[in-house]
């Protein structure tokens, strides 16, 4: 009997941490669940994701979303696009939390649960959920995951690195993600392992790297973004303590209105704080080091993350955005406050599980527990249920299924161009969240979108010649022989959405295509196949390498993983 | 310091339940004003779609 009712007690105790994430993520996604596709911001799924050169970095835009794109595009030939997005949306949520509640070092499960949900329920996942920035929150999730592992191999425990190397699989698959795990993973498993660590790094970030270092001409942004995407103060406190409370998103359209409230930049601080306090436990016993590493990692990140929104900090973005290649990366830094958020949630449970220890009745200490788990979903209630309500699966209208097929079955030559000339879309059947043109991701061909953002009124400069050349053309009225030198045979025309459209410029063209939502026509003539000026795009061969090159050092990863040791 | 740590979280639990008691009564009384439950914001400018505001 003891003996059953101890192998439950250690059940119940296993269990806790996984089902308390899996409820912490059900509690946002549940709504969400239900077939057809969740489209915000930048966050696109299409039924089957074509594989096409910009989906692996050989396009003439820059490989923001390499090799994402691409495994995309090959994951939705077995899995359909909506399912696929709810796989990872789902695991991402629940992979976070469940690693930070396994990672925090203590024999309480409370206190596991605490750092579950200090980790899993935050600020920045609700405002990269409502901006679509699902890359971000697969390398969030793996963050735990990346220093649990990252501390096994400082140890020199067998086989930590495949699996740190496996660990930061989902991360890498954006270069802001690829950076924010590799500099996890460095400071994770210490300057002894950093050799293999950072070999490892360059093999599984190689499918962007490639592209964006071999990509002609240059990769410099608008220096306009950085006061643009910089981190702003949610409430009356400012940015900086915004961020310390991992928020501060630049777009003021996404952010909860709980994060509002007079009382949360109090709240933040005090959860600051207490983090803290909880080092010096987190410093006995994971050992000094490492501990200090993180808390430097994190601190580097708040650091970051905010220099766009202090006046010399944002000269010096500025100077780098416009200046130096590949610098962009460094606009809408709050990105980086992700790896603020370990130190946060592990410190704060663990200074928890210190205070709750003074406490004299086990009411007390009950109490105090329970408020600790509580906080964070009561300081952001308008996480839950799809962010209240803003988020909703939705069908596309059968008019993009009937262009991708058109396009897909006719063998005359060019590319597609949309219009209107504009970056992101409203439609009606998607209630009107703004939405970035999903024809790239559903047309099978090449789509030339137009990739000037606007925020605030402000208009951002885009970075793809070809997107620039596009515009021109059709501002000087789309003529036809104009788009068939750019390599356009197609133009397609999304209705219902805002942005103007010259009907007199598709008068020229012959309609193949007439829907309520989506018009397609085809540019006079033969067409041809996009070669560009030279130098606009990178080379296939060495990017096909080093997509190759990340695949085979995973395959090898796993088969060093599996194959029994000697 | 039991004591003392008995007041930092009474305190702390004290604005933390008035934080959400709080921001409960006004999505309550005026959801239109505290939080957009039914619709996100919608582009106001029929030549465009904003990709954020500041």
């Amino acid at each position: 009997m003891t003996e059953w009712r101890s192998f439950g007690v250690d059940l119940l105790r296993r269990m806790t941490v996984p089902a308390v994430s899996l409820a912490v993520a059900l509690a946002i996604l549940a709504p969400l669940l239900r077939r057809g596709y969740v489209l915000t911001y930048d966050m696109v799924f299409t039924p089957r994701q074509p594989l096409l050169p910009d989906s692996v970095g050989i396009g003439s835009s820059l490989p923001r979303s390499v090799p994402a794109d691409a495994v995309l595009a090959l994951a939705t030939t077995i899995v359909p696009g909506d399912v696929l997005q709810k796989l990872i949306l789902l695991g991402a949520l629940v992979a976070g939390p469940l690693g930070a509640g396994r990672l925090v070092p203590t024999s309480s499960t409370v206190i596991r649960v605490i750092a579950a949900v200090g980790y899993g329920w935050t600020p920045y996942i609700a405002e990269r959920l409502v901006m679509g920035h699902w890359p971000y929150l697969l390398a969030y999730a793996c963050l735990p995951w990346i220093v649990r592992f990252g501390l096994a191999a400082r140890r020199g425990e067998p086989r930590a690195i495949p699996k740190l190397v496996l660990a930061c699989v989902p991360a890498v698959l954006t270069p802001a993600g690829g950076l924010i795990a590799t500099l996890t993973a460095l400071v994770a498993a210490g300057y002894r392992r950093a050799p293999a660590v950072g070999a490892f790094a360059v093999l599984l970030n190689a499918p962007w790297l490639a592209p964006a270092v071999l990509r002609p001409g240059s990769a410099l942004s608008d220096p306009a973004a950085v006061e643009a995407f910089a981190a702003r103060g949610e409430n009356w406190a400012g940015a900086v303590v915004s961020v310390l409370g991992l928020g501060g998103f630049w777009n003021a359209d996404v952010v909860p209105a709980s994060r509002t409230a007079v009382l949360v930049p109090v709240l933040v601080l005090a959860l600051v704080v207490l983090a803290l306090l909880g080092q010096r436990t987190l410093a006995a016993r994971w050992g000094a080091a490492p501990a200090r590493s993180l808390l430097l990692l994190g601190a580097s990140g708040v650091l970051l993350a905010v220099l766009g929104a202090l006046p010399v900090g944002q000269a010096v973005l500025r100077w780098l955005v416009a200046g130096v290649p590949g610098a962009g990366l460094l606009r809408d830094g709050q990105k980086w406050v992700a790896l603020w958020a370990l130190p946060l949630a592990l410190g704060f449970a663990l200074a928890v599980e210190a205070g709750a220890r003074y406490l004299r009745t086990r009411g007390a200490r009950i109490a105090v527990l329970a408020c600790a788990a509580a906080a964070p979903v009561v300081m952001l209630p308008d996480l839950a249920w799809g962010a209240a309500g803003r988020l909703e699966p939705v069908q596309y209208p059968a008019d993009w299924q009937a262009v991708a097929e058109h396009l897909a079955e006719d063998d005359r030559r060019g590319d597609v161009l949309t219009v209107p000339m504009r970056a992101f879309r409203s439609f009606a059947w998607n209630d009107h969240r703004p939405v970035h043109d999903p024809a790239p991701r559903y047309l099978p061909r090449t789509t030339v979108i137009d990739d000037r953002v606007t925020v605030s009124g402000t208009t951002i400069e885009g970075e793809d010649p070809r997107a620039a050349a596009a515009r021109a053309v059709v501002e000087d009225g789309a003529d036809a022989g104009a788009l068939a030198d750019i390599g356009i045979g197609w133009v397609l025309a999304e209705h219902g959405t805002p942005g103007r459209v010259d009907g007199a410029d598709l008068d020229r063209l012959h309609p193949e295509h007439r829907g309520r939502w989506l018009s397609l026509y085809r540019v006079p003539g033969d067409g041809s196949d996009f070669t560009g000026p030279d130098g606009l795009t990178p080379p296939a061969a060495p990017v096909y390498v080093a997509a190759g090159s990340a695949v085979v050092a995973i395959a090898l990863t796993l088969l060093w993983l599996v194959l029994p040791r000697r | 310091m039991g004591k003392l740590v008995g007041v930092i979280a009474s305190v702390l639990t004290g604005l933390l339940l008035a934080t959400g008691v709080g921001f409960g009564l006004s999505a309550v009384s005026g959801p239109d004003e505290a939080v957009d439950f039914s619709n996100p914001p919608v582009a106001n400018d029929p030549n465009d779609v904003r990709y954020g505001n500041r």
